[in-house]
């Protein structure tokens, strides 16, 4: 057994070499593409006008992002429903569109896999079956290929949830975007985290951040270096860290050696719930514990994962507006649609992506791609159950308003704190 | 430019690191224990991956989600059922066998003699079908197996229990298996196999048996540190990865079926990726990860307790 053999060494490298080709290939390869979502419609005509409306939906309902896909898919579907029906949605109270003559909309999912290479063919698909606008996609690299292919086939794009910069832009004729962008993650950061703490007779002039090292860590620690010293932090430590680390146990030490004011933590739920567990190892609790664009602090899966240390954590993500009367009709007739509680948050950017197509659709008083487009150029949504301000795009097609509010764990539960119009509680420290 | 650039990003580290040393900082020590910790954990990986190739001549591409499997078995158990995380650890072992033996006979023997190119696509077929059914039937939502150990403090260093666990049972599987290769018929069957598979038919081996028997053992062992894994560290169905990437490493490096090699190099790892990811900026350890590895091959093809022997 201790004999290495020089031909065994040989071919364990080549076999090697050809597995890392052969998983490299297959993360590029598509595969057979799971409809969920029924097979679309033909909008039907009356005298009048459309009887029904066919928004898409471009998320990944299957593969490592399906568990975001599937919700944010289901949360549109409900979004629709409720539209349809009536009476909960402001606006839409009759059920349906009310400019023409309370057509109905019908939502259609697809399945991108989470692929960059499907997020196109998915919105081509999509298209042909006869979708007057589109949502998705989730994950950035897929966004962007589905907005590329949304403008040449000149359909309304409305990006629900993608934090990259650059998803949508100046160019942008048919792509636009309700969720806020990397930068405004981090600009809104910046503001209210020492805001709140400022508040609170809570010091904080340094910050140290743990980054995931892909283009959505980078992108966000880059954008929180800009803001924190526009709000008096200055960051003393920056680090990164790789995807699936087994351990942040020298991450923990160096921040614990470090002692800044506010430690930011920017990276996926599995990352932070290791930071967490690697902090409890060399037995530190940062003065104030945060993220930015993490779920780790805001998700209450990664909460219950962490349990009780995560109590006091800070995280800055998009949310409902629980001071709503309708929002509890949201989370209680997800639960009674889809049988499962409503815990991934970036439904409710779904949820508002439809609405506010719906009212661009209702404002053009068209089923016309061109028209729905032209509507969303100057549309001012108020009525949506999401944290933040009338949804409205700018030059840039972004959001004018996008607004990740500060949340905090509080008992296990993470309750919006910051900024006060929408808090659920206010913010612990110390 | 480039060069000098990264030089530089590279000698301050090693300027601060001499220094700490220097001074006795007791930091090192912390960091010290942390490394070995790891390392243990890189070893138990590496341990199936070493044992199957050495026997059988075969890459498991499967081995990281074999490990993933161990874990979520763990993890089911003491959700679920209700047992205790560390009974866990053997119960996985045992499903993880029967699941190796199956595969063996299902899908290795038919290919145990094809050219290698097809034992690799089998075995990463495989992992691909666990990979799907994971994320199928768990999501992708991280787990965690619910076991607060905490920390012991000795000297002012910080010593996390679960991973304690992990590595003491690295350490006692790898005793265990060297027992079983050296004291046991069985074990002698295995080696005589690893040695030369024709000569040990003569001798009156059952090979196909001794191959099932294997590959069982190298899936129990990815069972085994999966399950020691997951008493400390979050995962989802795409873990294995990082430790599949790592246990090829760790083999070349020690010398493929050496269960010391597996021990030495998942350490040397160890303290690399800790030292390194303490001192180097960002992720850069890793670079010096694979330099070691790349020159490595040149100077001791055969990895730190292998030997050249040709046939």
């Amino acid at each position: 057994m201790t004999s290495g053999r020089t031909t065994k060494r040989r071919s364990y490298i080549k076999a090697i070499g050809a597995g890392v080709t052969g998983i490299a290939l297959a993360g590029c390869s598509g595969g057979n593409q799971d409809d969920q979502g029924g097979q679309g419609t033909t909008t039907g005509m009356t005298d009048t006008g459309p009887s029904e409306v066919m928004i898409g939906g471009n998320h990944p309902l299957s593969g490592a992002l399906s568990r975001a896909g599937t919700a944010m898919a289901n949360a549109g579907k409900l979004a629709v429903q409720h539209i349809n029906e009536g009476g909960v949605v402001p606006g839409f109270e009759d059920g349906g569109i009310p400019s023409l003559d309370g057509a109905t909309l019908k939502f259609v999912s697809k399945d991108n896999k989470g692929k960059q290479q499907l997020g196109g063919e998915i919105e081509r698909e999509l298209a042909d079956q006869g979708a007057k606008a589109i949502i998705g996609c989730y994950s950035s690299p897929v966004s962007r290929a589905a907005t590329q292919a949304a403008e040449r086939e000149q359909v309304p794009h409305v990006v629900d949830v993608s934090v990259a910069d650059g998803v949508v832009g100046k160019d942008s004729k048919y792509a636009w975007r309700v969720a806020p962008n990397a930068n405004r993650f981090s600009q809104n950061y910046a503001e209210f985290m020492p805001a709140a703490a400022r508040a609170n007779g809570q010091s904080m002039k340094t910050a140290a951040i743990v980054y995931l090292n892909n283009s959505f860590g980078q992108a966000i620690r880059k954008h929180l270096q800009n803001y924190l010293p526009d709000n008096d932090v200055e960051v003393v430590l920056k680090e990164g860290y790789s995807f699936g680390q087994s351990s942040m146990d020298t991450e923990a030490t160096k921040i614990k050696q470090q002692d800044a004011d506010a430690f930011i933590f920017v990276g996926y739920a599995g990352g932070g719930i290791r930071m967490m567990n690697s902090f409890q190892n060399v037995n530190y609790t940062p003065p104030i514990m945060s993220g930015c664009a993490t779920p780790t602090f805001t998700s209450l899966n990664a909460i219950k994962q962490i349990g009780k240390f995560a109590n006091g954590g800070f995280g800055n993500n998009y949310d409902f507006n629980f001071n709503l009367d309708w929002t509890d009709t949201v989370f209680a007739d997800y639960r009674e649609t889809f049988g499962e509680r409503l815990t991934v948050i970036h439904a409710v950017m779904s949820y508002t992506t439809v609405v506010t197509i719906a009212n661009a659709i209702d404002q053009a008083g068209s089923a016309s791609r061109q028209d729905i487009n032209a509507a969303l150029k100057n549309i001012e949504v108020s009525d949506h159950p999401a944290a933040m301000g009338p949804v409205t795009f700018g030059s840039n097609h972004e959001n004018k308003n996008a607004l990740t509010p500060m949340l905090q764990v509080q008992n296990l539960q993470a309750d919006i704190v910051w900024p006060t119009k929408y808090a659920q509680s206010k913010p612990k420290f110390g | 430019m480039l060069l000098l650039t990264v030089l530089d990003r590279f000698i301050d580290p090693f300027g601060r690191f001499l220094s700490d040393i220097v001074q006795l900082d007791p930091l090192l020590l912390q960091l010290g224990v942390f490394a070995l910790l790891l390392g243990g954990v890189y070893a138990l990986a590496a341990l199936g991956l070493t044992t199957i190739f050495g026997v059988m001549d075969i890459v498991n591409f499967a081995h990281g989600m074999l490990l993933v499997v161990g874990m979520y078995t763990s993890w089911l158990l003491a959700s679920s059922l209700g047992v205790h995380p560390f009974l866990t650890v053997p119960l996985a072992v045992v499903v993880l066998f029967l699941i190796g033996v199956i595969l063996s006979v299902l899908t290795i023997e038919p290919i145990i003699e094809a050219p290698e190119q097809n034992q690799f696509i089998v075995t990463l077929g495989i992992s691909f079908i666990l990979l799907a059914g994971l994320r199928i039937t768990f999501t992708t939502k991280p787990r965690q197996v619910d076991l607060a150990l905490g920390e012991l403090k000795i000297a002012g260093t910080f010593i996390p229990v679960a991973q304690l666990v992990a590595l003491i049972i690295a350490v006692t599987a790898i005793v265990v298996l060297w027992g079983l290769l050296n004291y046991t018929w069985i074990g002698r069957a295995i080696r005589a196999t690893a040695d030369n598979r024709d000569s040990a038919w003569y001798m009156g081996v059952n090979v196909p048996r001794i191959d099932h028997l294997t590959f069982g053992l190298g899936a129990a062992l990815a069972g085994l540190a999966g399950a020691s894994i997951a008493l400390f560290s979050p995962f989802t169905p795409s873990a294995g990865e990082t430790y599949l990437i790592r246990a090829f490493i760790i083999a070349v490096l020690g010398g493929l079926g050496s269960f010391p090699g597996a021990l030495v190099g998942g350490i040397i790892v160890g303290f690399i990726e800790v030292f390194g990811g303490f001192y180097l900026p960002g992720t850069a350890g890793d670079i010096l990860i694979f330099l070691l590895f790349i020159l490595l091959l040149y100077l001791k093809p055969t990895g730190l307790f292998g030997k050249e022997v040709t046939r």
